[in-house]
């Protein structure tokens, strides 16, 4: 990395975490540590609401996952939209009109303390353990790409959000969000234009998208019907639909940003503005994948890109069937730029026949380049039987790494950490204010001064951090646990959603009828999880609907008091 | 544990926001539809990229 890099990088950071320091400067109380003081506009709100849920592995797997598989993951939040509209029209009024901390204060007025207490623990532990995977996921990448040890990397991230969200609570956090997302978008920007740019000059970005068209990286919309498939269209708009109403109407992560505004329609506009604003913005990062993979059709890629992976398992046995396969993908290689070029050639000649015998000609190169970095992974799994084989994780940041300019290295390294820093502090400062409000102030100091809850607050939060950092730090022993972490908030989701909901809409249910509801639905939930191979998007309906009918028929058959 | 509502003491007054503003701009009617249209276009243009490269 440059001097120019490093200045940009840690420029960013410094001047963002001072401002927003600088902004939650004086005196706190809960209102204003837990909430921010109600003082924000709904482009902080919007911006913070997005920052929240953009996590570092959105902008280094999602690029990857564009590169080999295509735009098909922006189906993941075509319900997302919706979903904030119905939002802003059921849930924002209870909330405000209940002046709550957390989203599950509410559901004690509703129903009955063990009903709150059983979600705010749901919360806490799913959202306490992923907490440190949001660390744990950019650092390792990050570490082996740049040579950085993995858990100075970890400390680091960690210990500068500790510092800034203990320091200025709730408002500190929306004001470094704020700014983080602004980075974070500009930066993509920036690095689809570059990107762009570096394509050879006879091509222009019409052909490129056919290039890239012609090899299925523009295949957006799925109509399959097949519940095993990961994303389409029907997944995306009702499983999305189900799991964006769960995270943004029942996450405090979520929640608490938006109960941060300075009214209920700054609020609404702000989570309004991030229904309008996320599917492009998700576009723009896939875009930027897809234009890396047809750069890489007129420029050879490694056959595998995580690249210390790849010199660990050269110094195994297999380095010689490595180097093998390695000779076959650069050749590979060549014959395929030279099937590219007559595509190019006879796009740039609009000669339909030749544009048809060129694109079969690609398509086949392609295959063939693909199954040499299959069989080169699946050799490094076989030499290194613990290494990270994802090699999606790595394309983008190996291809920032080794194409782009001084100085837009160093903004790019800033946008992975900006959307390390502010997911990472959303969730300590939720994770806090649920512990403080719905178990240490509701059941073990009741009546205490507003100044101890604040200084309570803060504890927790250093708490949550150190946990988090100590996580990530270990992680890499924990393999099978991280996966587990990962699982546990898709299995959960729809239950707490469905709990809302009959919260709001089933008046005559009671507290224990939803309370047996959600753990028969989450039952079913974990059973079809172990059982069948439906996809995960899918689980949030099940367990969203399974609460909202077993309590129906609970309240009906359970004895009246 | 009895199954009864069990109402929370609302945080401080002072410090809470005003529920049930207005829209700034058009009514909130209007802006929902803008949110669903966008959404519409969004799949639309989405399918369309797919249908040709298909």
């Amino acid at each position: 990395m440059s001097l120019l890099d490093w200045v940009v990088l840690l420029g960013a950071l410094v001047a963002i975490v001072g401002y927003g320091v600088w902004k939650a400067r004086g005196k706190q109380d809960m209102a204003r540590y837990l909430r921010g003081g109600n003082q924000d506009r709904w482009h902080t709100i919007g911006l913070s609401v997005m920052a929240t849920q953009a996590s570092a592995i959105t902008f280094l797997s999602t690029p990857g996952q564009a590169y080999q598989d295509g735009m098909r993951f922006i189906q993941f939040y075509f319900g997302l939209p919706l979903a904030m509209i119905v939002l802003s029209m059921v849930f924002l009024p209870r909330y405000f009109q209940l002046h709550v901390y957390t989203a599950y204060e509410f559901l004690e007025t509703r129903f009955d303390r063990k009903t709150r207490q059983l979600t705010a623990f749901l919360f806490l532990l799913q959202r306490g353990l992923s907490a440190g995977i949001t660390i744990y996921a950019p650092a390792i990448i990050v570490s082996s790409v740049l040579g950085w040890p993995l858990r100075l990397t970890c400390l680091g991230i960690g210990g500068i959000v500790i510092g800034y969200t203990v320091a200025g609570g709730a408002r500190a956090v929306s004001q470094t969000q704020k700014q983080q997302m602004l980075v974070m978008l500009g930066g993509m920007v920036v690095a689809f234009i570059v990107i762009v740019m570096r394509l050879p000059p006879e091509v222009s970005l019409g052909n490129a998208l056919h290039i890239a068209g012609t090899l299925g990286k523009l295949n957006a919309v799925d109509l399959s019907v097949d519940p095993s498939t990961r994303y389409t269209l029907w997944s995306g708009l009702l499983g999305g639909f189900f799991l964006a109403m769960a995270y943004f109407g029942t996450d405090q992560s979520q929640v608490q940003r938006y109960l941060g505004a300075r009214s209920i329609a700054e609020s609404r506009l702000g989570l309004l503005f991030n229904g309008l604003v996320k599917i492009p913005m998700q576009s723009l990062i896939l875009f930027v994948g897809v234009m890396v993979f047809v750069y890489y059709q007129f420029n050879a890629p490694p056959i595998f890109f995580n690249q210390s992976e790849l010199a660990r398992a050269k110094q195994t046995p297999y380095a010689a069937e490595l180097d093998t396969l390695e000779r076959a993908h650069a050749a590979a290689f060549e014959h395929g730029r030279t099937e590219i070029w007559q595509l190019e050639h006879a796009l740039l000649q609009h000669n339909g026949a030749a544009i048809a015998t060129a694109e079969q000609r690609v398509r086949s190169a392609n295959r063939a380049s693909a199954t040499l970095r299959e069989q080169a992974r699946q050799t490094i799994a076989q030499a290194l039987p613990d290494a990270n084989t994802k090699d999606a994780d790595y394309v983008f940041l190996s291809f920032v790494m080794r194409n782009l300019p001084r100085g837009v290295v160093g903004l790019l390294l800033a946008v992975i950490f900006c959307a390390a820093m502010s997911a990472v502090a959303g969730e300590l400062s939720a994770l806090a204010s649920t512990t403080v409000v719905d178990f240490y102030r509701r059941s073990l100091r009741e009546n205490e001064t507003d100044a101890h809850y604040v200084r309570a607050a803060r504890f927790f939060t250093a708490g949550w951090g150190v946990i988090a950092v100590l996580f990530a730090t270990f992680a890499s022993l924990l393999d099978n646990l991280i996966q587990a972490v990962n699982i546990l908030g898709s299995l959960f989701y729809g239950t707490v959603l469905g709990i809302f909901l009959v919260a709001f809409s089933a008046h005559r249910v009671r507290g224990t009828a939803v309370f047996l509801a959600a753990i028969a639905a989450e039952t079913m939930v974990i059973g079809i999880f172990l059982g069948t191979n439906v996809s995960f998007l899918w689980y949030n309906v099940i367990g969203c609907v399974g609460v909202v009918l077993f309590s129906g028929v609970l309240q009906v058959a359970l004895p009246r008091r | 544990m009895p199954d009864e509502p069990h109402p929370v003491a609302p945080s401080p007054a002072a410090a809470a926001p005003r529920a049930g503003e207005a829209a700034p701009f058009l009514s909130w009617t209007a802006i929902y539809l803008v949110i669903a249209l966008s959404l519409a276009a969004e799949i639309a243009a989405f399918a369309t990229i797919t249908w040709i490269y298909r």
